[in-house]
């Protein structure tokens, strides 16, 4: 019998190999047994060799993802640099867009507070400072019936005249160009001069028409055109005193500084020969320089930027 | 012995480095089955069972969740390819892939008729789905490393082996 067993010891043996685990799976299946003995003791062998292999493997995966966050950081921060870039650009574009609608309100209402007076606004398309002349290049010309001799406004004042003119635009000489001169009145005392540019661009000097007591005058008063001569209307912001020099009693030289920023002009406004000098000028207190601003004049509202209110 | 006792110590580490890196959603793979074919390719009948049946139970203790099961599987993956390769013989890398890959499709459909037949729970994996092409693709890949690396161990020891004679 045993000598028959061993013949098939072979096929015994897989079969006993097979039914082993057969029945240790049966005993285990669904019954969610605990582990034994020689299992614990193979976790104890192999959980620190698992703990090491995965302790190492998170180092390296930091170090990795440290170096990948780096290399990503670097990438980041040159696309941010060039978003700043164009963000700040951007910025730019629209603080001009902003700073043009406001010249251009401005505008809107000297020209409503203006219904009388014709004018034409044109816009600036070059500047020509030389040595010889300060002005600039407007994009208004003979077409638009601007003429030799026509006052050329901003919201803040009087930037000059018409010098020469072109087809389709003309050339504005300023009033602080030393060529230009104009009659002016200080508002309170009412002493009339003439205002002369100096031809640095920076002010003008106000030469009095007949001699004024030093105390009737002060520096920051401000100064308009008085409409003598029948060039410009009266009533043109022309500046304010900012120097005075006094003898004997009396002042000596009266300088006056324009309220225009003639660097940053954009557009302007031609004021068209035929309308004046029937009506003086009147400038909103809202488009004057909070300076400038008569005190008693409160500005009541936004509904309230067309009222005319005259600052003479 | 020795080197049995060096597989058996390969087969725990190859599972260890299975747990850390080679772990689902990024690969899913059985390298107990690729130790599993080399014994069938290289050893005696009789020894490759009885190391296939303690490899089918380290993996159990390791990474499976039924004792018995793999235990199962794996003496079924090594009789099977063990009668497979009486017909085509060889050691050369795309036979060893191939038949690795073979084992581990072969394993897994084993594992899941295993746990149809017997388990009261549904089977935690489909057949036909990403995961078994992920351990067949795995069988393959790692097939021949494997075989190659664990032919240089052995290389060092020869220990001479008995084996059954199979009498009809």
């Amino acid at each position: 019998m045993f000598r028959g067993l061993q013949q098939y010891r072979a096929w015994l043996f897989v079969s006993a190999l097979l039914v082993v685990p057969l029945f240790v799976y049966r005993a285990h299946v669904n019954k969610n047994r605990d582990t034994n003995l020689l299992d614990k003791g193979i976790f104890l062998l192999t959980s620190p060799v698992q703990e090491l292999l995965t302790s190492s493997t998170d180092f390296i995966a930091r170090g990795w993802y440290t170096y990948v966050d780096l290399v990503d950081a670097r990438k980041d921060i040159i696309e941010l640099r060039l978003r700043l870039g164009e963000l700040e650009r951007e910025v730019t574009r629209i603080e001009n867009i902003e700073d043009e609608n406001l010249r251009l309100q401005k505008l809107l209402s000297l020209k409503q507070s203006n219904k009388n007076v014709k004018s034409q606004t044109a816009r600036v398309i070059s500047h020509h400072t030389t040595v010889h002349s300060l002005g600039l290049r407007v994009s208004r010309g003979l077409v638009d019936g601007v003429v030799r001799g026509m006052p050329v406004v901003d919201a803040d004042g009087l930037v000059g005249r018409i010098q020469r003119v072109g087809f389709g635009s003309a050339d504005v000489i300023f009033a602080v160009d030393s060529d230009f001169s104009v009659d002016g009145i200080v508002v309170g005392p009412g002493v009339r001069g003439r205002l002369r540019g100096d031809g640095l661009g920076e002010k003008m000097s106000f030469k009095l028409t007949r001699e004024a007591r030093a105390d009737a005058l002060k520096i920051g008063d401000r100064i308009v055109t008085s409409g003598l001569g029948g060039v410009f209307p009266a009533n043109i912001d022309l500046g304010k005193i900012s120097q005075l020099e006094i003898k004997d009693g009396k002042p000596e030289k009266i300088f006056v500084t324009p309220n225009v920023d003639f660097d940053s002009l954009r557009t302007v406004m031609i004021i068209l020969r035929e309308s004046h000098p029937l009506e003086p000028w009147v400038t909103p207190s809202k488009v004057l320089p909070e300076t400038l601003r008569p005190a008693e004049i409160p500005v009541t509202s936004e509904t309230d930027l067309f009222s005319r209110t005259s600052t003479r | 012995m020795r080197r049995n006792t060096l597989l058996v110590l390969l087969n725990i580490f190859a599972l260890l480095l299975q747990t850390v890196f080679l772990t689902p959603p990024l690969v899913v793979c059985n390298l107990t089955v690729l130790f599993v074919v080399y014994l069938a390719l290289e050893r005696t009948f009789r020894s490759g069972l009885i190391l296939a049946l303690l490899l089918g139970y380290l993996t159990d203790v390791l990474v499976g969740t039924d004792r018995g099961l793999f235990m199962l599987t794996m003496v079924l993956v090594f009789v099977l390819i063990r009668f497979l390769i009486i017909r085509f013989q060889g050691g050369k890398a795309w036979f060893v892939s191939w038949i690795s890959a073979t084992a581990a499709l072969l394993s897994t459909a084993l594992s899941l008729t295993i746990e149809m037949a017997f388990s009261a729970q549904q089977t935690a994996v489909q057949f036909f789905s990403l995961t078994t092409l992920s351990i067949v693709i795995t069988g393959a890949c790692f097939g021949y490393p494997i075989y190659r690396s664990l032919r240089i161990v052995d290389s060092y020891f020869h220990e001479p082996e008995d084996d059954f004679v199979f009498r009809g």
